[in-house]
């Protein structure tokens, strides 16, 4: 991966011409909203990806890089949309040089072009997650576990897992159908060997008993065993009309007439009955529940829609709605509709069978009017086809609902109305086809016997292929059932490994972060088949999804968690550089010193590029040392774009103001810097101040406050010291408070709590020379206060947060007093 | 096993699944070793098979006999 140097943009969004020196290292973006900090985070993922997810993504609709990435006074010039980024690439010890422009967004003017570069840049290419926008975190946090499960799997680069397993399913499910097909084919080839033997089952000794009696008539040898080249006919002289296989044969037409008659004429089976009743009943409460019907109906729309809330309004009808709020309200439609999904599950079976009834009843029917076609002169059968119409109908209707849900009503139509009994017209032209069958002249016995054993020679043979077709096809798709499970119980595992470990980063950063209210935190990631549930405690009551009791705050803070500890593990070492455009927005100021700390301590070697609108957020991540540049934006127009200064140094700025001879501006600086300062040590360093209900502390307030809990915890190293007869320390110690002492002394800050209105006052009357000694004291009395490592710098901290101090330390623990004089 | 050809471009963790599901399917003596082998060349190809392919070298044997 890559760590970047330099960007230049040139027509971009909402820039007109910006360099930005980021030197490799984190960097800060400030300005409020609309000042182009955005613009930047686009423009450096279009740099390296030829994509902005802003707009391209979910909810994009109309948009388009091409017509839209330009500044808007370009936007028929693309050509002059330029990005370039100078960037390191760690991994290679190379200077990259990225150029791309928008008329051609596919192509990337790579320098020096070598192939290690290209490869390099090729996969920055398919990341397009290194930028992370607040919006997006949500997507890991509050989402069905459906999609949540695409989302970190996308992100891991897991899909290939997930879509492999869906070629698998589909295997599955084709065989599972198919074994449904062949035995339907098998059940209807032994129904009609049964019917053409006129027995009632599938017997060796009731088959060969019927042929037998048969191959009697015509004194054929008996058969005393059924193999699967057992010929009934074997023996018998065929003469030659039936060798020429007549479309009717008047024996077998009588059976299969005789057996649809009895079924017609008989009462309806009581299992089709209980199927069409228990399946009736389903219907009818999920087409008298109204909410049910119409959550059954929008299952997919509704699933659709939820992948379309991207701002706060609805994606169909823009009526404003908080973007979360709206999509916990399809969250609930969606769970709603899969309850609905389970019930529809449950009478699939039921209207199964009713199919296969139906299926049977309809060849019958095909039957009937094949004998009516083929008798001489032939028998109307319109009201037969008609009844067969109907019946294919009512099959269709209910595979249709299988299908599709929403098709209710005539679904309902199929399961009510009694297809099993014909209408009195159709009734009669079955009875017509049968009588006709029977009037044709009677065959001999000998005929009748060489016709039942040709038919059912046809029908055994056909039985066999059936039967040998459906156990072959069982057999695939046991097969195919077994792979599928092998599949999903290893790609399970595996995934519950790394879901394992990303749990445990996640806990452990979202602990890090909120150490002093959720020490004992722990979230866990559940996988299953195309599911990925995640689920985290709150305050030891249980295991809760995030959005469940967890503040905005809170969510925002596990989305970054859940974001590094994937990145982490889908990168390791490449995760050199990531954007975090607003990402923090909700998290509160005690929190974000935390996030501070663990982005330096967890990802040392990776170089963020931090926006944010808030200039004390800004200033933490300095005072943190998280950043050590920034860019601060302001003033945004349409013609100029952006107006940007540099945020250097707060004593440079001030000795800039004093060059100027303007100490009015150079003092108005020193006390806005001084009074942010003062609220970060009294909270390192734990200092006691009276509490003001409006939380509002100035200079004065805090100072003074600080300094003595300086001293005092100064005083307190001393006596560890001693007690631990840590002669070095105490020296060290000893010489700390000298300085401290004298430093205090010199700016004379203990004195402003008694007015500190004068001294301000005092401060601007001042002449430039004599401010300059105000500030060097001050500048002197922080740095008293920092870690001396260079690389380090942070003010000191006590810890713990809460209780007894025991420590007195800076961030890289190269500073470190010991506060305990007990064991 | 899973071999790793040079010009495969698998994702690590996906190797990682597929060597374990071939491990899985070779422990289970209703699935015969020709089958695993072509499963196993299929998905080494660095895409996602479609159905009809894992279709094909699941069966693709029977298909051959019954032909």
């Amino acid at each position: 991966m890559i760590r970047i140097k330099t960007i230049h943009i040139e027509d971009f969004r909402g820039i007109r011409d910006l360099s930005l020196d980021l030197a490799g290292r984190n960097f800060g973006i400030c300005g409020p909203n609309g000042t182009g900090k955005s613009g930047v985070v686009d423009a450096i993922e279009f740099c390296l990806t030829g994509d902005v997810t802003r707009l391209s993504g979910q909810g994009t609709a109309g948009l388009s890089v091409k017509s839209h990435a330009p500044h808007v006074d370009q936007r028929t010039h693309p050509e002059k949309a330029n990005i370039t980024i100078i960037g390191d690439i760690p991994s290679l010890g190379k200077t990259v040089k990225i150029h791309r422009s928008v008329k051609n967004p596919k192509k990337v003017e790579i320098t020096p072009n070598d192939v290690t570069i290209q490869k390099i840049v090729a996969e920055l290419e398919t990341h397009p997650e290194f930028a992370l926008s607040r919006r997006e975190i949500v997507k890991y946090i509050i989402t069905p576990p459906g999609q949540r499960s695409v989302d970190v799997q996308t992100l891991l680069r897991l899909d290939h897992i997930e879509r492999l397993r869906k070629s698998f399913t589909t295997v599955n499910n084709k065989h599972k159908g198919e074994v449904d097909e062949t035995e339907r084919n098998r059940r209807q080839a032994e129904i009609d060997l049964k019917t053409t033997l006129k027995i009632d089952k599938l017997h060796v000794t009731l088959v060969l008993e019927k042929v037998n009696e048969k191959r009697q008539t015509l004194s054929l040898p008996v058969l005393t065993e059924l193999t699967k080249e057992t010929s009934f006919k074997a023996g018998a002289t065929a003469p030659q009309e039936a060798d020429k296989k007549p479309a009717l044969r008047k024996a077998v037409a009588l059976a299969d007439l005789g057996a649809l008659q009895t079924a017609i004429q008989g009462v309806e089976p009581a299992a089709l009955v209980n199927y069409r009743q228990a399946a009736k009943q389903a219907l009818e409460k999920l087409n008298n529940d109204e909410q049910a019907l119409t959550l059954a109906r929008r299952h997919g729309f509704i699933k659709t829609g939820l992948d379309l809330v991207t701002e706060d309004a609805c994606p169909l009808c823009d009526t404003p709605w908080k973007a979360d709020e709206l999509r916990e309200h399809l969250l609930k439609k969606i769970l709603s509709a899969e309850e609905i999904e389970k019930l529809l599950c449950q009478f699939r079976t039921n209207i199964d069978a009713v199919l296969e009834s139906l299926a049977e009843r309809i060849w019958a029917i095909e039957r009937v009017i094949q004998y009516s076609k083929s008798l001489k002169p032939p028998v109307a059968y319109t009201e037969t086809a008609t009844y067969r119409d109907s019946l294919k109908e009512a099959e269709i209707a209910l595979k249709d609902f299988l299908e599709d849900h929403s098709r209710i009503v005539p679904a309902m139509k199929a399961i009510t109305d009694s297809w099993w009994f014909p209408a009195d017209a159709q009734r009669a032209q079955i009875d017509e086809c049968e009588a006709a069958v029977n009037a044709l002249p009677d065959t001999s016995a000998e005929d009748e016997a060489r016709d039942i054993l040709s038919i059912a020679q046809d029908r055994y043979e056909r039985l066999l292929r059936t039967a040998r077709t459906a156990m072959e096809q069982k057999a695939r798709s046991a097969l195919a059932q077994k792979v599928l499970d092998h599949y999903n119980s290893t790609a399970t595992t595996v995934l519950e490994s790394i879901y394992d470990q990303v749990a445990e980063d996640f806990s452990n950063y979202y602990c890090a972060i909120n150490r002093e209210d959720e020490e004992k935190f722990v979230g866990k990631l559940t996988s299953e088949p195309a599911k990925l549930s995640f689920d985290v405690d709150f305050y030891g009551r249980g295991l809760f999804p995030p959005g469940a009791y967890h503040s905005e705050g809170h969510q925002d803070a596990m989305g970054l968690c859940l974001y590094l500890a994937l990145m982490k593990h889908t990168l390791g070492d490449k995760f050199t550089f990531a954007v975090l455009d607003d990402v923090l927005m909700s998290v509160d100021a005690s929190h974000r010193r935390e996030v501070c700390r663990l982005l330096k301590k967890e990802f040392p070697d990776t170089q963020f590029i931090i926006t944010t609108h808030d200039r004390v957020w800004l200033q933490y991540m300095k005072t943190e040392n998280l950043i050590s540049r920034s860019q601060s934006f302001g003033g945004w127009t349409v013609d100029s774009g952006p107006r940007v200064w540099d945020d250097h140094d707060i004593w440079t700025e001030i000795q800039h103001e004093l060059a100027k001879d303007d100490v009015a501006q150079a003092a108005w600086l020193l006390r806005r810097y001084l009074e942010y300062t003062a609220v970060i040590l009294a909270d390192n360093l734990r200092a006691r101040i009276e509490f003001r209900g409006d939380g509002h502390y100035d200079f004065a307030d805090l100072m003074p406050h600080v300094l003595k809990r300086w001293q005092t915890l100064l005083e307190d190293g001393d006596k560890s010291a001693t007690k631990w007869k840590l002669d070095d320390e105490k020296a060290t110690i000893a010489a700390m408070r000298a300085t401290a002492k004298d430093l205090i002394s010199k700016t004379n800050a203990e004195q402003w709590a008694i007015n500190p209105s004068v001294h301000f006052n005092e401060w601007a009357n001042l002449q430039a020379h004599e401010f300059q000694e105000v500030v060097a004291a001050f500048k002197d009395l922080l740095e008293h206060l920092r870690c001396e490592n260079p690389a380090c710098k942070s003010y000191l901290y006590v810890l713990p947060r809460k209780g007894q101090p025991e420590e007195m330390r800076c961030n890289c623990g190269a500073t470190a007093l010991n506060l305990k004089t007990e064991e | 096993m899973v071999n790793k050809n040079d010009h495969i471009v698998v994702p690590p963790t996906v190797l990682q699944v597929i060597e374990k599901f071939v491990t899985a399917m070779r422990a289970d003596p209703a699935i015969a070793d020709d089958t695993i082998d072509r499963l196993n060349n299929l998905l080494l190809k660095g895409t996602v098979p479609k159905p009809e392919e894992i279709n094909a070298a699941l069966f693709e044997a029977l298909q051959d006999r019954q032909s």
